[in-house]
């Protein structure tokens, strides 16, 4: 018998497959028969499509079909709202569909007998657009004499607007001995997950379209596809093979209508990958936000109020822009408790490539802003930024800017303490200096440290009825010998399928060896919700617990093979009142603090990050290496939205379209070395001893008030 | 900021120090190049096929002469393995053993595999039956230490880094910290931060007898 599955680094479940390079990823499938496919974006931010034409592009060689928005059943999809027409162009099934919204768009696709051939074609595509005014910059957009980009989507650009009203600011102010006023700016962020958009779509032998391609949520991209065809959900199967990273940017669909419309009416096989510069110019990016906040402090230190107005560019559709919104308006007071707190949050379309879901959903944008205002009161007020926050931190019971408490544990102040404590905060106070001469000069390197602290969603909140499913099937005679578990939560590379293998391991008293997994299949398993929001090791781990259980109790009641489906619904949240905010939006939250030493060139503007500590409350870390992963990765994520990576953009055009323009991190980009500190506070909730999260969301513009300049 | 670099430059030129931060004897993930060019005469494609060793085995090509190396193994030899990130040599992820050196497949052209000798990271496990007491399917210790340390996540990346790593440790079997580093500044990785990475390799050059 296994000693204890959980709590233990397992190695994972897909390495060896992973190292040996046998594992398939969507741009890896093959079919017999298979055709391909080449998408013509619109490559302009902003136009009417007045005609199409294909016959060209139809007659050249290995051409098989060239579709068009007339074309589209049903011409529009959105994982949030159906906003986004599949295809632009006139004369399709839903009106305002011929209106191009950013570059990405899409304008046709072409479908041949080889990529070469399909590309030739696409060139052949003359497309004639009458060119408008691109909006480019939301403060403008949002103004109500702004040409409306979404004509039947209400009568302005502003498609998301939060409150919060709590206590009175203004009372609240006149307590206040010093007062911050700042305005940030934080800027797009590129997810350059390594694997390009592709997939393989087909028809089964039952008749169902099938897609296999990488994303977040198997049924909702099913439900997506199913709507956009005009066809009934169980006509459309999704499976995910092995996916190259996601960090939120799958959420959205990128390939999947089109292949899924071309296989259903070719009845042939269809595969497509995106390029690098397909990729980038093709799926949402983390917003670019704008965030103005004014706070006040007494002279012992308590805050008394707070009031911020953030301005989020939602770029040409919804995608998650309500969700990431939404979490930032609840995480833009800090993990701190303010009596008296007026925000007010915009979403606002613009003609800039979609805000999506980017790790830390929100978060890292308003933390940015919460933890550059504690910093700038703590030097106001002469104190320690640490203590500073310590004093202000969440305890069981203080009621966020929403007005309720947050669920417990409330695990904030512990996380800055272990954070402090493993940094040694007070001893690296006085490393100022880093060499004092280079040659001949005297060194224009100084050095500083920096604290930050946060908190963020776990679970898709807001009133949204969240569940999990898992099967579970114990086969042998006397003892247990083969377990398959069947579950559809995506392993984005997190190490989902291993942490469930863990937990049904521990439930059934078994080797982790003995289970065995089928994953991510729409046609056979039940909805598992989407591997974001950091929610499956919480969901997928009680649905998992739930299924095990279960069938460990048929099978001790004899039952051979002993088989159990089970379904958990996550405790229940309220969606945020309209005037007030009051709500109980989630029903978790993860927390986290870090500090950082780094030096600046100050001639030359070089950042070097010479230490990270990072204390991350997972609740019970069901696996700690895979933990660790996570937090180093963040952080490295983290580190180059904050220091190195640019998106640039001119007239809503993409300038870094490629990973030679887009930089990320390198060996030699990253902190020199990171400090993960796991801090265990369980949760009652969480299964197995309190599981909270696997992915740990860390609010990488942290990274960047760390820099204080001694 | 032009200022600043150029002033430090010919400030370090005159001081002799340029090659401060440079390493004496860099990385080059070469193993003592096997490429022998003689009677590979250049051919005309299609007419005549791209002949090529792959893992040990003999591949004939008759398609694929257009394309890049990293194509020619995906598409027609059906190695899939092998990954496209970039396409323009950023990402690694396409590395591959051309004639003992480790290269960016997609910067290669199919032709040039004609008469040589390829390795691919299906190939890699294989690579070393002398350390394999059982005989077959021993993971290279590379292989072994990127599961055992964590390394891997989505894994994408991975045929790359295992590649590079492994070259590495044929160029110097001891290498230091800043030479792991060095052997895989052309691999790009979204998901680790590199840590789990270079601490595997690591481990892997320890391993060996
Ligand atoms: S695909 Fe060759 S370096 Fe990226
Ligand atoms: S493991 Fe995902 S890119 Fe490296």
């Amino acid at each position: 018998m296994s000693d204890h599955s959980i709590g233990t680094s397992h190695p994972r479940v897909d390495a060896r497959g992973k190292v040996t390079g046998e594992t398939l990823y969507s741009g890896d499938l093959t079919k017999p028969g298979m055709l391909f496919m080449k998408i013509l974006f619109a490559e302009r931010p902003h136009a009417k499509v007045k005609d199409v034409r294909i016959d060209r592009a139809l007659a050249s060689p290995g051409v098989v079909a060239v579709y068009t928005a007339k074309d589209v059943p049903v011409n529009e999809y959105g994982l949030q709202i159906p906003d986004q027409p599949v295809l632009c162009g006139p004369g399709a099934s839903k009106p305002y569909t011929d209106i191009v919204r950013f570059v990405g768009d899409q304008i046709a696709v072409v479908v041949a007998e080889s990529e070469v051939q399909a590309d030739a074609a696409l060139k052949l595509i003359e497309v004639d657009y009458e060119d408008l005014p691109p909006l480019l910059d939301p403060v403008t957009a949002m103004r109500p004499d702004a040409p409306r980009l979404h004509p039947d989507r209400g009568d302005s650009n502003v498609c998301v607007h939060y409150k919060i009203r709590k206590g009175n600011v203004d009372e609240g102010f006149a307590q206040a001995d010093v007062i911050v006023e700042e305005e940030y700016r934080t800027p797009v962020q590129e997810h350059a997950y390594l694997q390009p958009e592709a997939g393989l779509a087909y028809l089964d032998e039952e008749g169902r379209v099938v897609v296999e391609s990488a994303g977040q949520w198997t049924h909702a991209d099913r439900k997506s596809i199913a709507h956009a065809l005009g066809l009934p959900e169980e006509q459309v199967r999704v499976i995910y093979p092995a996916i190259g990273g996601a960090f939120g940017g799958r959420e959205d669909l990128s390939v999947q209508i089109v292949l899924a419309l071309a296989a259903m009416k070719l009845k042939r096989p269809v595969k497509i990958i995106w390029s690098r510069r397909e990729s980038i110019i093709g799926h949402g990016k983390r917003h670019a936000i704008i965030l103005k906040a004014k706070w006040g402090a007494t002279k012992e230190g308590k805050i008394v109020a707070a009031e911020n107005e953030i301005i989020g560019d939602g770029g040409a559709y919804m995608y998650t822009t309500n969700k990431v919104l939404g979490n930032s308006t609840i995480t833009s007071t800090g993990p701190y408790f303010i009596p008296n707190v007026k925000t007010d949050v915009y979403g606002i379309y613009t003609n800039n490539v979609p805000g999506a879901a980017f790790r830390g959903f929100g978060a890292p944008q308003a933390l940015f802003m919460a933890e550059s205002q504690m910093n700038k009161l703590a030097e106001k007020l002469g104190m320690d930024p640490v203590e500073f926050r310590l004093k202000n931190a969440l305890k069981d019971g203080d009621t966020l800017g929403v007005g309720t408490p947050a669920p417990n544990p409330v695990s904030i102040t512990e996380c800055i303490e272990a954070a402090r404590d493993s940094f040694k905060w007070k001893k690296r106070a006085g490393r100022r200096k880093a060499s004092s001469r280079v040659g001949s000069r005297p060194s224009s390197i100084v050095r500083g440290r920096g604290f930050a602290a946060g908190f963020k969603n776990v679970g898709f909140s807001f009133g949204y009825k969240e569940n999990c499913w898992a099967k579970v099937e114990i086969y042998g005679n006397g003892n247990i010998e083969r377990v398959v578990l069947h579950h559809a939560g995506a392993d984005v590379g997190q190490g989902l399928h291993t942490v469930i293998s863990q937990m049904a391991a521990e439930v059934l008293n078994v080797p982790v060896e003995v289970v065995e997994l089928r994953t991510s299949d729409s046609a056979t398993q039940g909805n598992p919700g989407s591997a974001s929001a950091s929610r499956l090791t919480f969901m997928a781990g009680n649905a998992v617990k739930g299924a095990a259980e279960q069938a460990l109790a048929k099978w001790k009641a004899e039952e051979r093979p002993a088989v159990a489906e089970f379904s958990y619904f996550a405790p229940p949240t309220t969606p945020m009142d309209k005037e007030t905010g009051y709500s109980m939006p989630n029903f978790q939250y993860a927390y986290v603090a870090q500090a950082a030493e780094v030096e600046v060139d100050t001639e030359a503007g070089h950042v070097r990050v010479l230490r990270i500590t990072s204390a991350d409350d997972v609740g019970k870390a069901i696996n700690p290496e895979l933990v660790v992963g996570q937090i180093e990765g963040a952080i490295v994520q983290a580190h180059g939205y904050a220091v190195l990576e640019e998106f640039k953009t001119k007239d809503g055009r993409v300038m870094t379209d490629q990973l030679s323009t887009y930089l990320i991190p390198t060996i030699w980009d990253i902190p020199e070395k990171v400090d993960s500190v796991v801090v265990e506070v369980p949760d009652p909730n969480g299964p197995l001893g309190g599981a909270r999260h696997g992915r740990t969301a860390l609010p990488a513009g942290r990274r960047r008030h760390r820099r204080r300049h001694p | 900021m032009v200022r600043v670099i150029t002033r430090r430059g010919l400030t370090a030129i005159r001081e002799g120090r340029e090659q401060v931060g440079m390493p004496k004897k860099p990385i080059l993930l070469d193993s003592g190049s096997t490429a022998d060019f003689s009677g590979r005469a250049a051919r005309e494609f299609p007419a005549s096929p791209i002949e090529t060793t792959i893992n040990g085995r003999k591949y004939t090509f008759r398609n694929g002469y257009n394309k890049t190396l990293l194509r020619l193994l995906r598409e027609e030899g059906m190695l899939t393995g092998t990954k496209e990130g970039c396409a323009e040599g950023e990402c690694g992820a396409c590395t591959v053993f051309l004639d003992g050196q480790a290269v960016m497949s997609c910067l290669v052209p199919a032709p040039r595999a004609h008469g040589a000798e390829i390795v691919t990271v299906e190939g890699l496990a294989d690579l070393t039956p002398s350390l394999s007491p059982s005989g077959e399917g021993r993971l290279h210790p590379v292989q072994e230490k990127f599961i055992e340390y964590g390394a891997v996540q989505c894994g994408y990346c991975i045929p790359g880094f295992i590649m590079s790593g492994a070259k590495l440790l044929e160029e110097k079997a001891n290498p230091t910290e800043y030479e792991v580093e060095q052997a895989i500044t052309g691999n790009l990785c979204r998901c680790t931060g590199y840590y789990k990475i270079v601490k595997a390799i690591e481990e892997a050059a320890n391993s060996k007898p």
